[in-house]
């Protein structure tokens, strides 16, 4: 006999990853887990997979000082999570925007942009290009997908971030940073945003990153950064 | 019974053994002491006669004799010691073998002609010898016969013997062809059994191959359908490009049209500019003319009113001196009055003098404000030059704008459907939706050449395959060809060797009849009973025939089913060519897919690094980001900063210039053209006092100078006609010269004095003096003085 569990998850921003239980046997009956990921969850999920991502940039990449970040259990990693109040609203505003985006399939990407505060150059863009599924925003259907693979889906591209410091060039000046949204032109623009050019990097050297799937979206990380040799 | 043997002596022995059985006692009892044959007992119907030869054959003949009599003789060996079974003591004579045998035969034939030999010997002597003659002349004639009998008889043993063993070889030959003709036709049979399957599964496979080459020619059907759709869609968009070329010329021709009119406009401002530049040099001009005659009229009342004042002190210290010398003298009041008075007189005009010296300063400042005027024109002049000199630049700009508008109108001719910068920009829009159309085409014709490529390699492997069993099949066809040709060889040595069995079958046919024939003529003995043999022989020559139809049918039947497998393969080699051939189609078609995925894939790569890049099109997606972002928190903290830095320093420079501003006021006069007139008609008049005054000392110095140095010296400037400069001429006459033609001629031109040649300098004389002195030595002085001592001689010495 065999019997069916299914479990859903809550769209709320601090959605929580659980390790997914492997299937038992056990005495002539199976009992299978599934994970089923609707459009909210998965909103959230990237969402939130977003704020840690720009923390970590922030931190790996010295925008703030060190001690401006305070440690956090998450995805099975030790995250770092900045204090500073401003950097910490402007933070939770965009993703929370973001989120909306996502549950409505109008978010194309994410940039995140690091610039030199004196001449205002871009020096470093972090580029997160989203896929929807067409098929989960319009008819409302669900998808399938185990939380522990997107948990390694997320494990990977932090690693990855982690790990560019070893190939990025040593920001020399100070920077700071800003959050780009690519949108659809008939979307509506919220209070408090407003139109901003692409901010490119002119003749820059392109790193791929690791994709992060929720088989609702997928989030293809890549970092474009100056290089004058 | 009649044995003869010799079967134990060595190998040439032969042991021969009659066994004649007789009724006759006596006949045989005559045939003992005559041929010393003893008879042993026995009496019997029926005789054999076994001939053993060798030890091989035995031929055996059946007669109606019962005596047995056996005979043992040496043939060969007639040393040997014989274990004789008779008691006759000696040895028969190979000859005399043949003569006994003769004699046998003879008597078995002619049973009934016995002699008795115990008739009554004396009576019938004359008779018997007689008698005794004609049948020694019967038993030779017979014994003759009987040797060519015999000899008859052993060469037909012989060839028996012979043909029997042939018989036998060959009927082994034939059971073991036989066998293998079984085993070879079992062989076949397995052999038909597996080709027929493996023909069984080439056809599966050709009809799979057929499946798929079905399925790819859909595809290609598909695709081409797709082409055709998308080259309609292509002619569709030249369409639009053309119209949209058509716009874009328009506007190109519009903003040729402004282009023409901005040029017109830059000349017509660049001539304006010119006049004007013109217009500020020519202002520059007059200004640097009129500043430099002032600055020289300024210099020049400097010097005149230094001059004066300080004349002034001294004749104020001289008047101070004589009133002190005049209060010292106590001269007469009245004339201290009037030299008081008069004193008075002359401090008051000092007093003026002074108020105009001052009025003098004032001008002078004056004069500094004219100068920072001439300083800011010539500032305007200057600015103007680098506004010349941006014009030039501009207009090379200008020229590059052109250049560069030039080809960004050739290169939106040649974009098509771009008339304008929107145009473009649209231009780009839609090449960008293209572009992801295409990478989904890409992506599309990605798995199209995936599962080209698998079926390719499925159709490789089954061509491999069928290739593989082809040659299987080929090689089991030429083993088959080579088994066949085999069977047939052996097939035409079989009949070879039927034809010749039958042939001596035949012969000994011919034997038997001959035999036969004998026999009826002998008809002595029963052995005519011989068809039993023959028929037996004949019987398996018949079998054996039978069988040799029976393995040619089954080789022609295996030749049939070779022919037939020799058919299908050659069916099937057709059929692998064909496919061989569509493989070859579709790996061109492959290959050109292939092409367009490394173009595609060429394209992908453009696109990845574009989207590397972060581009997108603006058409498509808009750009979004909080007003109130950490870049610009940051960037308006440091512009504050800035800004205070920039505030600071402004305040201080706005400090320093109210201060220069205060400074220019108080300078300003408004009635400062007059009160310089007035300055300068009053300097004038000091100039002219003061030239007097002057005029007077240099005459003096100028005297002074000529009585101590001994020379008069003219001064005089002259243009020099070369560089238009002009030059001062000094020439120089000694007090102690001779006449007025000896002088010298010194040149002052940049800080140098040269001297002029003239007719006095060059003479000898005077040319010593130059070369050594200002030659040699580059000294004015000495050659002046040499010359002065030189002269002083020559007048008071010489």
């Amino acid at each position: 006999m065999l019997r069916l569990v299914v479990t859903l998850r809550s769209s709320s921003v601090e959605a929580q990853l659980v390790s997914v239980e492997q299937p038992t046997r056990s005495m002539g009956t199976a009992q299978l887990t599934r994970d089923i990921i609707t459009l909210k969850g998965s909103a959230a999920i990237v969402s939130e997979f977003f704020c840690y991502a720009v923390n970590s940039i922030l931190f790996q990449r010295g925008i703030y000082p060190a001690e401006n970040f305070a440690r956090v259990k998450k995805y099975g990693l030790t995250m770092l999570i900045c204090e500073d109040e401003r950097v910490k609203t402007f933070i939770n505003t965009v993703t929370k925007q973001m989120a909306d985006w996502l549950e409505t399939g109008s978010l194309e990407r994410v940039v995140l942009v690091v610039a030199s505060i004196a001449s205002g150059e871009v020096l470093e863009r972090w580029s997160f290009n989203i896929e929807t599924d067409k098929e989960v925003t319009e008819k409302g259907i669900a998808r399938e997908k185990p939380d522990k693979e997107i948990m390694t889906d997320i494990q990977g591209v932090m690693r990855q971030i982690t790990s560019s410091v070893t190939f990025l060039p040593h920001l020399e000046e100070p920077c700071t940073f800003d959050l780009l949204v690519y949108t659809p032109p008939d979307s509506k623009v919220p209070p408090l945003w407003g139109e901003s050019d692409a901010r490119l990097i002119n003749n820059p050297q392109v790193v791929k990153l690791r994709s992060v799937d929720t088989k609702v979206h997928r989030v293809d990380a890549m970092v474009a950064y100056k290089f004058d040799g | 019974m009649y044995e003869v043997s010799g079967g134990d002596y060595e190998c040439s022995t032969i042991s021969l053994t009659l066994e004649i059985s007789t009724n006759i006692g006596a006949s045989s009892q005559f045939v003992c002491g005559v041929f010393g044959v003893s008879g042993i007992g026995g009496v019997g119907v029926a005789s054999d006669v076994n001939v053993i030869i060798s030890d091989r054959e035995i031929f055996s003949l059946q007669t109606g004799i019962s005596k047995k009599q056996k005979v043992d003789c040496n043939h060969d060996a007639p040393h040997a010691t014989g274990e004789a079974e008779t008691s006759f003591p000696g040895y028969i004579s190979g000859r005399k073998q043949d003569e006994v045998g003769a004699a046998f035969r003879h008597c078995c034939g002619n049973n009934t002609d016995v002699i008795t030999f115990k008739k009554a010997p004396s009576a019938v002597k004359s008779d018997v010898l007689t008698s005794l003659d004609s049948r020694e002349k019967d038993v030779e004639e017979l014994q003759s016969m009987l040797h060519t009998l015999e000899e008859v008889y052993k060469a037909s043993e012989e060839e028996r013997k012979r043909l029997k063993k042939r018989i036998d070889v060959l009927e082994q030959n034939l059971s073991a062809a036989n066998e293998r003709e079984k085993t070879w036709h079992r062989q076949r049979l397995q052999e038909s059994d597996k080709t027929q399957e493996l023909i069984r599964t080439h056809i599966a496979r050709c009809d799979h191959l057929e499946e798929l080459l079905q399925e790819q020619m859909r595809k290609c059907a598909e695709a081409e359908s797709k082409v055709q759709a998308l080259e309609a869609r292509a002619l569709t968009a030249e369409e639009a490009a053309e119209t949209e070329s058509e716009n874009a010329l328009r506007e190109i021709r519009r903003c040729q049209d402004e282009l023409n009119k901005l040029q017109d406009d830059r000349e017509y401002m660049v001539s304006k500019l010119d006049a004007e530049v013109e217009m500020e040099k020519k202002r520059v001009v007059g200004a640097k003319a009129e500043a430099e005659r002032l600055q020289s009229e300024l210099d020049k009342m400097k010097g005149s009113m230094d001059k004066n004042l300080d004349k002034l002190k001294q004749e104020h210290q001289l008047l101070d001196l004589e009133i002190r010398n005049n209060a010292l003298q106590t001269t007469g009041l009245t004339e201290a009055d009037l030299i008081i008075k008069h004193l008075r007189e002359e401090l008051s005009q000092s007093e003026q003098e002074i108020r105009e010296a001052r009025k003098l300063k004032r001008f002078h400042t004056n004069v500094e404000i004219l100068k920072e005027q001439l300083a800011s024109e010539k500032l305007r002049g200057d600015r103007a030059e680098a506004a010349l000199t941006n014009l030039a630049d501009m207009e090379s700009k200008v020229k590059d704008q052109e250049i560069e508008l030039s080809a960004w109108k050739e290169l939106l001719v040649k974009i098509p459907g771009a008339e304008t910068r929107d145009g473009v920009l649209l231009k780009i829009g839609e090449l960008q939706r293209e572009v992801v159309a295409s990478v989904a085409k890409i992506g599309e014709a990605k798995a199209e050449v995936a599962k080209l490529q698998s079926a390719l390699h499925l159709a490789k492997r089954a061509k491999d395959e069928s290739e593989a069993l082809a040659n299987a099949a080929q090689e089991e066809l030429v083993e088959a060809a080579l088994n066949l040709k085999r069977a047939e060889r052996k097939i035409t040595l079989v009949t070879k060797e039927r034809d010749g069995l039958k042939e001596i079958l035949a012969s000994y046919d011919e034997e038997e009849v001959v035999i036969a024939s004998h026999q009826k003529k002998n008809q002595t003995s029963g052995l005519a009973d011989l068809s039993t043999p023959t028929r037996s022989k004949d019987l398996r020559i018949k079998q054996l025939e039978a069988a040799l139809a029976d393995v040619q049918q089954h080789a022609k039947l295996l030749g049939e089913e070779v022919e037939r497998g020799n058919s299908a393969l050659s069916e099937q080699r057709q059929r692998s060519e064909n496919l061989a051939l569509e493989l070859a189609k579709e790996q061109e078609r492959i290959k050109l897919v292939e092409r367009e995925a490394d173009q595609l894939r060429a394209e992908v790569s453009m696109l990845e690094s574009k989207i590397g890049r972060g581009e997108s099109n603006p058409a498509a997606t808009k750009v979004l980001h909080m007003l109130i972002n950490p870049e610009a928190m940051a960037r308006g903290d440091n512009e504050v900063q800035a800004l205070r830095a920039k505030l600071e320093l402004h305040e201080r420079q706005s400090d320093g210039c109210r201060e220069e501003y205060s400074n220019a006021d108080s300078r300003s006069d408004s009635n400062s053209v007059e009160m310089l007139k007035q300055r300068v008609s009053a300097l004038e008049k000091r100039e002219v006092r003061y030239r007097q005054v002057f005029g007077n000392k240099i005459a003096v110095f100028r005297e002074a100078c000529g009585l101590i140095f001994g020379y008069k010296v003219q001064m005089n400037e002259e243009q020099d006609s070369s560089t238009g400069s002009t030059v001062t001429l000094f020439t120089l006459r000694s007090i102690y010269s001779g006449s007025e033609d000896e002088q010298i001629q010194f040149q002052f031109k940049a800080g140098n004095l040269e001297m002029i040649a003239n007719e006095y300098t060059s003479s000898p004389e005077i040319q010593r003096q130059v070369i050594t002195f200002l030659r040699n030595f580059k000294s004015i002085p000495a050659f002046i003085a040499n010359l002065t001592m030189e002269l002083f001689n020559k007048t008071t010495l010489g």
